[in-house]
């Protein structure tokens, strides 16, 4: 079976990354789909699962700055509303799914179920903050139901990448 | 269990029963708004800029409304007795506000994120209810 050093590590964290950037960029175009601002699949909480689980939660605080940093100097949104939005939902999230990770029995699916609605309510709380009102915590209830589809879907797709990567990792 | 296999665990069935409730309890706000009288308030993150009571819109019809946001932006909004009030026209790249339609009940909002600029329907104080009342 093989070990990672600290090389193997960090080039894992950069493919997670970028792969995280494509799928922020890919989602970027389907955000009209819904009326609900803020509201996405997260196709991008694939590549922070994917570094919490099979890498470490430094590793994966670094993948998820930097997928939100890169993808939005990529989009032309860097310091636009959206980009603190983000990264705030990205953070809020990465930590939760941490605690609960570390302090819970949940399985992936429900870790990343409730890593979509803390990164919700995160996106929903630094929204709030910049116009300074609560109007938006009207659509609270339909991204809480968005987050189930959302969150299973990328817990159940990260659930068999890591199955794969695994089985890699443990063939070498 | 593996923790990476991704079955279902009775756990995980409880997050996503705990993010049904807490949706349902969300709502319930929504759900319980039957006020007809309403007022609609047009806002940026310094504060209201237009505000209109529901009465006041059937007296004076449909009409348009534009907020200016910094750098030349703009977002336009349709108040109309019938349906309430809609974004028409913004100039923020993703124009998700447009998607939102028609907005008539409280505690509805409509939000144009890249413009901080939103509406909200509110409910009428007990003051502002009474004055509706009063004839002359």
């Amino acid at each position: 079976m093989l070990s990672f050093t600290k090389t193997h590590k960090l080039v894992i964290a950069a493919l997670f990354t970028s792969l995280g950037i494509v799928l922020s960029i890919v989602e970027n175009y389907f955000s009209f789909v819904l009326p609900i601002p803020g509201a996405k699949i997260g196709l991008a909480n694939i590549a922070t699962l994917l570094a919490l689980y099979f890498l470490n939660f430094r590793l994966a605080l670094v993948v998820v700055g930097l997928r939100v940093l890169l993808s939005a100097l990529l989009l032309g949104t860097f310091l636009a509303s959206s980009f603190f939005i983000s990264s705030g939902g990205a953070l809020v999230s990465l930590f939760a799914m941490q605690l609960l990770k570390s302090l819970t029995p949940l399985s992936i699916l429900g870790v990343s179920l409730a890593g979509a609605a803390l990164h919700n309510l995160g996106q929903l709380a630094i929204a709030s903050l910049l116009i300074s009102s609560q109007a938006l915590f009207y659509f609270l209830p339909l991204l809480l139901l968005f987050s189930l589809p959302a969150g299973f879907s990328t817990g159940y797709l990260t659930s068999k990448i890591l199955y794969l990567l695994n089985k890699k990792k443990d063939c070498v | 269990m593996n923790r990476q296999t991704g079955f279902i665990k009775k756990a995980d069935l409880y997050v996503a029963v705990g993010i049904l409730m807490l949706a349902a309890l969300a709502y319930l706000p929504t759900f319980l708004s039957r006020q007809s009288n309403y007022k609609i308030v047009i806002a940026n993150e310094q504060g209201s800029l237009y505000e209109l009571n529901s009465q006041d819109l059937k007296a004076k019809g449909a009409f348009s409304y534009t907020a200016f946001a910094p750098g030349g932006n703009f977002v336009t909004f349709n108040l109309d007795p019938s349906a309430g009030v809609r974004v028409s026209s913004a100039s923020c790249p993703d124009k998700v506000c447009l998607q939102a339609g028609y907005i008539n009940k409280v505690p509805q909002s409509v939000v144009c994120l890249p413009n901080k600029i939103y509406a909200q329907i509110i409910p009428l104080t007990n003051k502002e209810d009474n004055l509706d009342a009063i004839l002359h």
